[in-house]
């Protein structure tokens, strides 16, 4: 979380994270009352940093990365300090913010079906990805048909004039992927990409995001609620809860000791496959808080563990446990204590 | 050696026309004896969900059938002996019934126990998955993912029956609420002594749930083994190939030696000559092309249908290495 | 492909053979017959039975059913009673009336409700959505007669020289022929149109609440103008091509109260001027060539599935 005084707004080369993001909130009405999807979220993405967002449903890690690139929902009102390649912008006021990151991101989308249009040619949705950029057509289906191959897709120049349910799910996620390079982005942010897919397309997959993030060193944006995958390919941590960052450290230390009682319980509740059978599943009781309201009390609260009174009466702030790595938790020392490696 | 609860025998399923078939199933065979957990592992295509309903009665197998101790699934003496658990527990409970009208259904169905008995064994039930009190009065709208999918299991075990199916049932649930509804599983199956088909493509959920498991692929059987046999000794391509794609809680290292597949699931309605899996098999040659291997028995339970099994991990990953860089 | 279109049109025989039977039970339960029509109370009893006789309307009903039956069979689908001219004439001859109104009727109703369903779509939520929506409901309880005849009063009033009284057919110009029946068709266009228009808005509203392409169109950049035309609305045109072409169908069969209004010689004028004087085989030939059009425009409508949307794929028995 270090960060050098931003650069100035003119100058191309900037110093400090590529993204910033500092008070994050966001908040959308509904009949039921008030839903703050995001509250209060602050952490930093450095050039070529691979930084997992982790939270179920309802931690709101899908609207963070949503709203970071403008593609949140009209309704919702967003407020906090975003700083791009240097420039600063304040989200409550200035709603083009987020199209600055936008135009310099590519997005990897969950549902590859869902997320093609399905009477458009794949070739036509990628050449719109570039010429929406300026570029000619035929220029942009040489380059779409060379990005297609990189990724690893058979037959590119076919491929372009297919329609996205003729193709398999490993394909159409490659597809997305090749959409998302195609404007060679400092950013890839992929929202669960691995989630429809089958296990060992999955893995190919995984594999392709880590090879295309190492060798074109940008920076990776994963949102997932798989801590085994974002494991893999992650170098940081942000863990989310009911809208709250909760944990933010660099995946080694996550995995070495949690501090936050709701990491600790992730990395308990799985199951692993070398120690199959033996391994009693640490649950972890109730269910996940809800979005609603306002809360007086720590939100992991009544599923904690290691809950007491203190706990009580506002909701913690973050605990500095080093210097890059804070947890939201006010008994932190009596986290990650016989965690399995 | 007591006769085994559920039982599929050389089960073909084909859907489609006769012209133009689709066999989601082509010929597969297992048992669940009393007590234990089968585990079902494929990807899409593998027919395991075909293989569920079939267990269930709610498809009939095209070849081959499906008993339950001892009778025809879907015939009256074997009805209502096999109940699933399903995937979306949203769908999978009618939104217009309060819960216990839902859990008490397999009863009413025809148990012959009286209504009162059929209603105090209902709140029994709930009362195991932890929706004691006002949780049976609700709606399932008014539920979460995870109570309801409770609600699916107290209805599956509301008449005792010998042996449940569950069909993914914690796939679309949030990871911190799997935990609990997998040890769920677990505490009611022991008390009750209930055999269970576990299914899903979720391999560690699986080895989590299971004493013996299954590994499907494009409608057959290609590992059958004790769960540690499996991920001690996988022997089949396909079974090292599953097991190394899953992500593991070690930053960056890989316990076994990574091997990635090539290329995507053939198509269930082309389905390849001779061994199904030499398209994407990194140790594939002229025999597995044209011949189909059968399953054999590699040692006490654990069988396979490779040539070559029980196959060297890291001679397989060396050949898929070698296959990518090509 | 071939095979698919015999496959659909293989149930026609049947259809036709059904509708005729009904049409002609039917018929013989209303009282009166051609005789009648014809004048007949001034006849005697004699000449009136002569007559019968010689028309073979004595004859049982399933004897005179399977004459007409066998008739058609041979191509002949026998005279007018009124007219003594041959019924395939005359019913032809109306044909292309009726078709030209109701495809300039559809064309117009297909616009309105395609651009009123975009522009609504554009600005969903705000006035313009809500006043788009409001005229689309009042489009559908106007009744078209009533539409009609305001026309034919405005025309008259304030566009004396628009000339609209006689019809034109097409040998006489393209102009002239859209010219005459624009009206006529604007008037069956309003409902239609208003229906076509909420069937858009409705098929965009569920595109906009669950389809994610639109969120991937947006994360390119697309402008808001642009996702609409290039990707929402082709693909809620899907829904309403199956409504659009049962709507032609319907119409082509003759819109009754809209020729007379505008006194246009089509299929509408024929059947009802055949049904008050029961003449038997120009209404039969009618019904013949309404479930004709039926299927074959349903057939047509299925067949240009494919092209709305690359998922559909033609089976033998529907979609």
């Amino acid at each position: 979380m270090s960060g050098a005084a931003p650069a100035r707004a003119s100058s191309p080369v900037f110093a400090g994270p590529l993204l910033q993001v500092q008070n994050l909130s966001v908040t959308i009405p509904s009949a039921r009352g008030d839903v703050h999807a995001v509250r209060d979220v602050s952490f930093a993405i450095q050039p070529g940093e691979r930084v997992a967002v982790l939270g179920e449903s309802g931690s709101g890690k899908t609207m963070t990365a949503l709203t970071l690139l403008g593609l949140q929902t009209p309704l919702a009102q967003v407020s906090g300090v975003l700083t791009f390649k240097g420039r600063q912008f304040d989200l409550a006021r200035q709603r083009d913010a987020a199209a600055t990151v936008l135009a310099d991101a590519g997005v990897i989308f969950q549902d590859s079906l869902s997320s093609l249009n399905p009477i458009s040619r794949i070739g036509t949705q990628l050449v719109e990805r570039l010429s929406l950029r300026g570029w000619k057509k035929a220029p942009a289906h040489v380059e779409a048909v060379r990005v297609l191959n990189y990724v690893g897709v058979a037959d590119a120049e076919a491929r372009m004039s297919a329609y996205p349910h003729e193709l398999s799910g490993g394909m159409r996620q490659r597809v997305m992927i090749t959409m998302a390079l195609l404007a060679k982005p400092s950013l890839l942010v992929a929202d669960e990409p691995t989630t429809a897919l089958d296990t060992t397309v999955q893995a190919q997959v995984i594999d392709l995001i880590r090879a295309v993030q190492a060798e074109n060193g940008m920076s990776l944006l994963l949102i997932t609620h798989d801590l085994a995958m974002a494991a893999e390919v992650c170098d940081r941590a942000v863990i989310m809860y009911a809208g709250y960052v909760v944990e933010d450290v660099t995946m080694a230390e996550l995995l070495r000791r949690p501090r936050h009682p709701y990491a600790e319980a992730l990395l308990g509740a799985m199951p692993r496959l070398d120690t199959p059978g033996s391994q009693k599943l640490d649950m972890i009781e109730g269910e996940p808080a809800s979005a609603l309201g306002d809360f007086d009390r720590c939100p992991f609260m009544p599923r904690c563990r290691h809950a007491d009174a203190a706990c009580e009466g506002s909701v913690p702030a973050l605990a500095v446990i080093a210097a890059d790595h804070v947890a939201r938790c006010v008994h932190p020392g009596r986290v990650g204590l016989g965690t399995p490696a | 050696m007591s006769e085994p609860v559920l039982e599929l025998r050389d089960v073909t399923k084909r859907f489609g026309t006769r012209r133009r078939p689709i066999w989601a199933l082509a010929g597969i065979s297992l048992h669940v004896d009393a007590g234990e957990t089968l585990g079902i592992v494929g990807e899409s295509g593998s027919g395991k969900s075909t293989a569920a309903r079939i267990a269930v009665g709610l498809d009939l197998p095209t070849a081959g059938n499906a008993t339950v101790m001892g009778r025809p699934v879907s015939e009256s003496g074997g009805k209502g002996l096999v109940q699933m658990v399903f995937q979306d527990p949203s769908a999978s409970l009618n939104p217009l019934l309060r819960i216990i009208p839902s859990v008490r259904e397999p009863l009413d169905a025809g148990s012959g126990k009286t209504p009162t008995a059929r209603q105090s064994r209902a709140l029994q039930a709930l009362g195991e998955v932890g929706l004691g009190g006002e949780g049976g009065d609700r709606f399932p709208g008014a539920l979460s993912g995870g109570q309801k999918q409770r609600a699916s299991i107290a209805r599956a075990l509301a008449a005792l029956p010998p042996v449940i199916v569950c069909d993914e049932a914690v796939t679309a649930l949030d990871v911190s609420i799997r935990a609990q509804i997998l040890n769920l599983l677990r505490g009611v199956q022991d008390a009750h002594g209930t055999a269970c088909l576990f299914i899903s493509h979720d391999l560690c959920t699986v080895a989590y749930m299971s004493h013996r498991i299954v590994v499907m692929y494009l409608g057959k059987i290609v590992e059958v083994g004790h769960t540690e046999q499996i991920f001690a000794m996988p022997a089949h391509p396909y079974t090292c190939a599953l097991l190394s794609a899953v992500p593991q809680l070690q930053q960056g290292r890989h316990v076994r030696p990574r091997i990635r597949l090539h290329g995507d699931p053939p198509s269930v309605m082309r389905p390849p000559s001779g061994c199904r899996f030499h398209t994407r098999c990194p140790m594939a040659d002229e025999r597995c092309r044209s011949e189909e291997p059968l399953l054999r028995q590699l040692e006490n339970g654990h069988l396979a249908a490779c040539h070559y099994a029980p196959v060297d991990e890291a001679r397989l990953a060396a050949l898929a290495a070698a296959r990518a860089a090509a | 492909m071939i095979r698919y279109m015999l496959g659909r049109l293989a149930v026609l025989p049947l259809s036709l053979l059904v509708v005729s039977i009904l049409t002609f039970s039917f018929l013989h339960l209303v009282p009166g017959d051609p005789v009648d029509a014809l004048g007949g109370e001034n006849l005697s009893a004699d000449e009136q039975a002569q007559l019968r006789r010689e028309m073979g309307l004595d004859q049982p009903l399933p004897v005179q059913f399977f004459y007409w039956l066998g008739h058609v069979v041979q191509g002949d689908l026998g005279k007018s009673i009124r007219t003594n001219r041959p019924v395939l004439d005359e019913v032809l001859g109306r044909l292309s009336t009726s078709v030209e109104l109701a495809v300039l009727s559809i064309v117009m109703a297909l616009f309105i409700g395609i651009v009123g369903g975009a522009i609504a779509t554009r600005w969903r939520g705000t006035w313009v959505d809500r006043a788009i929506m409001a005229a689309a409901t009042l489009g559908m309880s106007i009744p078209n007669y009533f539409a009609a005849t305001l026309f034919v009063l405005a025309i008259s009033l304030y566009l004396p020289d628009f000339g609209v009284v006689s019809y034109a057919p097409l040998s006489k110009g393209l102009f002239a022929n859209v010219k005459s029946l624009f009206f006529p068709a604007l008037s069956l266009a309003i409902l239609s149109g208003a229906t076509f228009c909420r069937y858009v808005r409705g098929a965009t509203e569920d595109i906009i609440r669950n389809a994610d392409f639109i969120r991937t169109a947006r994360s390119k950049g697309a402008s808001e103008s642009r996702i609409l035309f290039r990707h929402i609305v082709p693909n809620s045109l899907v829904p309403l091509a199956t409504v659009a072409g049962l709507q032609l169908a319907y119409l082509i069969g003759g819109a009754v109260v809209i020729e007379s209004i505008f006194a246009l010689p089509g299929l509408g004028q024929l059947l009802l001027a055949a049904i008050a004087q029961r003449d038997y085989p120009i209404i039969q030939g009618c019904v013949l060539l309404k479930a004709t059009t039926f299927v074959i425009i349903n057939l047509i409508v299925d067949l240009l599935y494919p092209f709305l949307d690359p998922r559909v794929q033609l089976v033998r028995g529907g979609k």
